[in-house]
């Protein structure tokens, strides 16, 4: 009869176990998906034509594909968020090259090259300009939404974990979250595009926007700060 | 205000664009910067929480497991978290107090799990935290409690006590389980003739003495009832020490309950006095009397005041003086120091003999307040803790030698051992 409760007690144990187990393994391995898809997506958009000309003039584009691909792998085997922001900020930063063609500061910068040495300057201007039309903003939205879900995930899983240690019992919450997670960021994520399509023409002096845009930032690192 | 971890890392994220999109004049960026802040714009919708039923099942001495199982429904849409609030001094032994659902709608939430008490009290189970929150785990976090008509009481288990020495102080019998009160319902033993005194029944009146002598005399006969037991239970602050659990106020507690029972099972009277609370019960004899004795037991804690048991005497001197009952010290020696409380309650028979006192020192091996111990020694210089110690052994060994040199009883308990076992040690001794 012990023997019998205890074998009964024990495989309780184990479906719980198995239970906990759960999205604790699937959550990391979608996170992965996730940072591999958005990974990929920033390739994409380097392989754009004014970054790609520039790259492949030194060194062939898809020598970079193992290496960034490999990245989430290893923040996995590290045992760290395989979408971590560190690398939401080098796959950002690897896109952005693209966005370039219409910066007004880089072609700034490009004006103040062009006093030190004039043969660069006209090169990159030459590069930069006839690339003007490229869209890379699907792209961007693709990496943002990747990571804003993945972040979701995470936070709910960690959650998850942290209300199984205290011994609170979270039937299938997580899951739950998950879905929710993936349900509205993919609603809106169809709608963004759209909504964006909208062409605003400000009407206001650029001393306006420019003083706007240094109250958010001035709010923003009020916010960050606390 | 603390910002939630879902909330800064989306906040952080737009951040990031959105002064990316600036630096770089990119609308795109600008345009993406909104992305995650939108869902920060989610709120935390209400989520109605009802208790459908409630149900608590066994327990009611400490160590003893209870069941306790809450069915509630939530209608609404958010996650849900609820939690049965459980004293500090009880252990879930299994399931868990705590639940979380993820509600749309409607969703029944069930909290059920098994405890087990370490200390004794009345408990009141009565409270269920609600917590509801957006899916996102953003934004404003909505707490209440819920009301729950749940109440414990938790009594010691009264350890089994066989045999309690033998005292005799001014027994008229030998043995004391027929030991007479000196007060009670005068029964057909025939004591002596005494003068008349208002009061006294006109059918005990001895007309024969009466008219020998010419003045109204009336026979006075032994009175039934057993002798009477008086515990003076030493609640001041130093019996604090130990462990939550397992500390010397417990044990003092503990030794307390058994005697009592003990005695009030064999008919005797028992009376009690909390030290440091200046709380008495009068002597009484029976269950109702135990049971009364338990209910002060199960709400007392050591004081936060300092009383002296010879002030503990003395406010309770007339009781003792009328019941003359065998009296209880149960107390830390080495803090208490009984010697002159314990003198006098042995002089209070005014023929001369000696009042039957014992004293049940409350000692340890040394792993009570281990922990506390620790804590000290970490604080404190090294050896600190074992100087004092040392101290405390001198200063009891010779509280106790002049307490046995006065010809006074004392039963020194370890307290991490059996009081029974003490106790019938002391009755084969004796």
């Amino acid at each position: 009869m012990k023997l019998r409760l205890r074998l009964k007690a024990k495989s309780d144990l184990d479906e719980k176990e198995r239970g906990r187990g759960n999205y604790l393994i699937f959550g990391p391995v979608i996170n992965l998906l996730l940072a591999e898809f958005a990974s990929y997506q920033a390739l994409l958009a380097l392989s754009q034509p004014p970054i790609l000309v520039l790259i492949s003039k030194y060194f062939a584009l898809q020598l970079l594909y193992p290496v960034v691909l490999s990245i989430p792998i290893i923040l996995l085997i590290l045992r760290k968020n395989p979408f971590s922001f560190g690398l939401f900020y080098f796959l950002l930063l690897m896109s952005v090259g693209n966005l370039l063609s219409r910066s007004e500061l880089f072609y700034a910068s490009l004006d103040a090259l062009y006093l030190k040495s004039p043969d660069l300057a006209s090169y990159l201007n030459s590069i930069f300009s006839s690339a003007k039309d490229v869209n890379i903003f699907t792209l961007l939205l693709n990496i943002v939404w990747l990571f804003v879900l993945s972040q979701l995930i995470w936070i709910s899983t960690e959650k998850g974990r942290e209300m199984e240690e205290r011994g609170m019992s979270s039937k299938n919450l997580v899951v739950f979250q998950w879905g929710f997670a993936f349900i509205s960021t993919y609603l809106i994520f169809l709608i963004y595009p759209a909504v964006f399509s909208f062409n605003f023409v400000f009407e206001a002096p650029l001393v306006i926007i420019g003083i706007i845009g240094v109250g958010i930032f001035i709010a923003a690192t009020f916010l960050l700060s606390r | 205000m603390k910002i939630r971890k879902g909330t800064y890392v989306l906040v952080k994220t737009s951040m990031f664009l959105l002064v990316l999109g600036i630096l770089l004049t990119s609308y795109e960026l600008v345009a993406l910067s909104v992305f995650p802040i939108l869902f920060l714009l989610t709120p935390t919708f209400p989520v109605r929480i009802k208790i459908l039923g409630h149900h608590l099942e066994g327990g009611g001495y400490v160590g003893e497991k209870f069941k306790v199982s809450i069915t509630m429904s939530a209608s609404g849409f958010g996650v849900v978290k609820v939690m049965h609030k459980l004293p500090e001094h009880f252990e879930l032994s299994n399931g868990s107090n705590a639940a979380a659902r993820f509600v749309v709608g409607s969703a029944g939430i069930k909290i059920d799990y098994e405890a087990i008490p370490t200390k004794r009290g009345k408990y009141s189970l009565g409270k269920v935290i609600v917590q509801v929150e957006n899916p996102f785990l953003t934004g404003k976090l909505f707490i209440r409690e819920l009301e729950v008509p749940l109440e414990i009481e938790i009594k010691q288990r009264v350890p089994k006590v066989i045999k309690i020495g033998v005292h005799r102080g001014i027994a008229r019998s030998p043995t004391p389980d027929v030991d007479v009160s000196k007060i009670g319902v005068p029964g057909t033993d025939f004591r002596e003739i005494r003068e008349y005194v208002s009061g006294d029944p006109v059918k005990f009146i001895n007309w024969k003495a009466s008219a020998r002598k010419n003045e109204v005399m009336v026979n006075q006969y032994e009175v039934e009832g057993k002798k009477s037991i008086w515990i003076f239970l030493d609640g001041n602050p130093y019996m604090k020490h130990g462990e939550l659990i397992r500390n010397y106020f417990e044990s003092a507690v503990e030794a307390t309950n058994a005697i009592s029972y003990y005695f009030t099972q064999r008919g005797y009277r028992v009376g009690l006095y909390i030290v440091g609370h200046r709380k008495y019960l009068y002597p009484d004899t029976g269950r109702r009397q135990f049971r009364r004795i338990v209910d002060e037991l199960i709400q007392v804690e050591p004081s936060e005041n300092f009383e002296s048991l010879e002030e503990a005497f003395e406010s309770s001197k007339a009781l003792l003086i009328t019941y003359k009952p065998l009296i209880y010290f149960i107390t830390r020696i080495e803090y208490s120091k009984p010697v002159r409380a314990v003198l006098k309650a042995s002089k209070i028979s005014k023929k001369g003999r000696k009042a039957p006192v014992e004293v049940i020192a409350l000692i340890s091996d040394g792993k009570v307040g281990e922990k506390s111990k620790e804590k000290l020694r970490e604080k404190s210089e090294e050896n600190a803790g074992d100087l004092s110690e040392l101290a405390l052994r001198i200063l009891r060994n010779s509280i106790e030698s002049r307490i046995r040199s006065a010809g006074v009883r004392m039963t020194v308990w370890e307290i991490d051992k059996p009081l029974s076992q003490i106790l019938l040690k002391e009755v084969l001794f004796a």
